[in-house]
């Protein structure tokens, strides 16, 4: 199956969605599919060979953080280019709702189309003023996947229909492998693992730093590190001399290293208080051998469940975590414990079975007719070997298309499809006026209908 | 000056009428070209129905051949499944009768117990998948149909014979409950 994959955030910087569709990408590839990933990257960036970059992104607040996104008519360029180019069978958008390249490919889709919304957000006003420009985007989406249940909230308050829960994939693996060196526990210190862009107010460090003195107080010897991008400076000048000797920051780690933190960990803390969807950062760490003390967001009580596989704690209380920090690194039996039952429930969300659903998603939506060759030819007892070869994906046999008279192919050469997906690209022009986005030049009944949409949102 | 005056009102009265034809107007074309978008959708859906269908019978074909199952199921699968594939495309009674038929002997049916070889687990496996995938299209296909027929339900639309020609949009109903979901 020839399959688009569609990222609106920037490949230059690593994030969930992006770091998702790599890997999701990899899976398929791995499973014989052609995948092309379209996702903004800068035109230096190395990308790897499935991936094509559709500009450079700019960043943008959206969802509480900044975000890279492109948008734009040259954008809206490539975007049709890529989509010609890739002749898919199944277009899969990310995070559609975000102005970006997924609203984009989504109004120039001609393909069945899967839409993951990765995203749970608190405040939607924005969305619903947007709700005449989404809508027509929205309704090409055959299939809907959330990521998470607060995820599939948001998206039913916003956009309505029912959606599928498939969570995000972890190679557990991967992660395994470094686990089964584990800490050494012939040298102290105690360590506590922080990961991500510390810098953002979300992601919780100021609840970290404030329970620190208090863990310092039972475990003088703890110390804290803290991986990921941001200025640390800024971070440090905020600090006692005290919290100050006890910190260590290592900057951005690579996938190796984020590994080998994570399995050498006494405790590793997610002290987000907000804005997460999903946790993979749980489950990484929970594959990787770490004890988990999570704050207890939706997000992460749905990773964790119900089987004590981590520790939560009231979402910002830093006396709190302080003694779930405490009790865990006074307690190396229950760190054990929650090591073997983490690595146990990390299973759930590894690609094995997270992308075999998402693959019987785009099965389910797409309407080339595969098989064993084309229908009623081939002998039902063709062997297995035969069998085999005639539903690889990938071979999409063009008669079996043709026969059902509905192929893809001979739907886009009728001409009012074409018009439509025009229309739709004009339309978007002017919209984008409308927004004030960018300037676009387009000509005057375009800007009135532009105007006119701008209008209506209100 | 109480000339200027109704100059003046009827400028705005006019403009004000204007404005709410305009509205009207865009307010026509802009669901006129949302309900053919979802009746474009509907198509794809029912097509993706169609080929899973297609392929759970093919695959239900060779597990009946190949899988070694007793030769009674074997015989019932293989009936069920050929009936199937005789229906073309159309969405008739008689072939959801045959895929509701082709459900419940795939229910009934049992599996061969003793350890089998690779190939014939790979069989059973994929004959799985598409009874799962069957489920998902069918989900998906009645989805569309509903927010289709959402849209055509509202006053306007059905006041001004704004779906045109297109068919009604009919959800598609079977049993597909095999094998069971999660």
């Amino acid at each position: 199956m020839r399959i688009g994959l569609v990222c609106p955030y920037s490949f230059d910087v690593p994030g969930g969605v992006q770091l998702h569709i790599r890997d999701l990408a990899e899976f398929l590839i791995g499973r014989g599919h052609h995948v092309s990933v379209l996702a903004p990257a800068d035109e230096d960036t190395e990308l790897p060979e499935y991936v094509v970059s559709a500009g450079r992104a700019v960043p943008i607040r959206f969802n509480g953080s900044v975000a890279r996104l492109s948008f734009g008519p040259i954008v809206a360029n490539r975007v049709q280019a890529w989509l010609d180019q890739g002749d898919f069978d199944v277009l899969h958008l990310h995070e559609p709702a975000a102005p970006s390249l997924s609203l984009l490919t989504l109004w120039a889709a001609e393909v069945p189309v899967v839409a993951t919304f990765h995203s749970s957000q608190a405040k939607l006003g924005a969305l619903r003023a947007a709700q005449p420009l989404l809508q027509p985007g929205l309704d090409k989406i055959s299939a809907r996947i959330a990521v998470s249940e607060a995820a599939h909230r948001t998206m039913a308050s916003s956009v309505g229909g029912t959606t599928l829960v498939i969570p995000n994939g972890v190679y557990v693996d991967r992660f395994c492998a470094a686990a089964d060196r584990g800490p050494d526990p012939a040298t102290p210190p105690p360590r506590i693992v922080f990961l991500g862009r510390f810098a953002e107010p979300r992601k919780g460090l100021p609840v970290l730093l404030a329970a620190l003195p208090l863990v310092l107080a039972q475990v003088p010897d703890a110390e804290l590190v803290v991986a990921g991008p941001g200025d640390r400076a800024e971070v440090k000048g905020t600090l006692s001399d005290q919290v100050a000797g006890a910190v260590r920051f290592i900057g951005t780690v690579g996938e190796e290293e984020k590994v080998a933190l994570l399995a050498g960990a006494n405790a590793y803390v997610a002290p987000n208080t907000g804005g997460e969807s999903f946790g993979i950062i749980l489950v990484e760490a929970m594959s990787a051998g770490a004890p988990v003390v999570a704050s207890s967001l939706d997000a992460f009580e749905a990773v964790i469940g119900t089987s004590g596989a981590g520790v939560l704690f009231p979402v910002g209380d830093h006396r709190a975590l302080a003694a779930e920090i405490v009790r865990l690194l006074e307690d190396p039996a229950e760190q054990q414990r929650l090591r073997s039952a983490g690595q146990e429930r990390a299973r759930q969300f590894d690609w094995s079975r997270v992308g075999a659903r998402i693959e019987a998603v785009y099965d389910s939506v797409a309407i080339t007719r595969g098989g064993p060759g084309p229908r009623g030819t081939g002998s039902p007892v063709a062997g297995p070997e035969g069998a085999r070869a005639g539903s690889r994906p990938s071979r999409k046999t063009e008669a079996a298309a043709q026969s059902s008279g509905r192929g893809r192919h001979g739907r886009r050469a009728g001409g009012s499809g074409r018009h439509r997906t025009e229309e739709d690209r004009a339309t978007w022009a002017a919209s984008s006026v409308a927004a004030s986005v960018v300037p676009v030049a387009s000509s005057g009944a375009e800007r009135v209908r532009g105007r006119l949409r701008r209008w209506f949102s209100r | 000056m109480n000339g200027t005056w109704r100059v003046g009102e009827i400028v705005v009265v006019i403009a004000v009428i204007l404005a709410v034809l305009l509205a009207l107007g865009w307010y026509l074309s802009y669901t006129a070209v949302r309900l053919d978008r979802l009746h474009h959708r509907v198509k794809g859906t029912a097509a993706a129905l169609d080929a899973q269908l297609v392929r759970r019978a093919e695959a239900a074909l060779e597990v009946a051949y190949l899988a070694g199952i007793d030769p009674a199921s074997a015989t019932l699968l293989a009936t069920s499944a050929g009936r199937v594939l005789d229906h073309e495309e159309a969405w008739s009674q008689e072939r959801l009768d045959a895929e509701s038929e082709l459900t419940e002997v795939l229910r009934a049916t049992q599996e061969p117990e003793a350890a089998q070889s690779a190939e014939v687990e790979e069989l059973i496996e994929r004959l799985r998948g598409t009874g799962e995938r069957v489920q998902l299209a069918r989900r998906f296909h009645n989805e569309s149909v509903h927010e289709a027929r959402d849209v055509r339900g509202q006053r306007l639309v059905r006041f001004l014979h704004l779906a045109g020609r297109a068919k009604v949009p009919l959800p598609i109903n079977f049993d597909d409950d095999w094998p069971n979901a999660g």
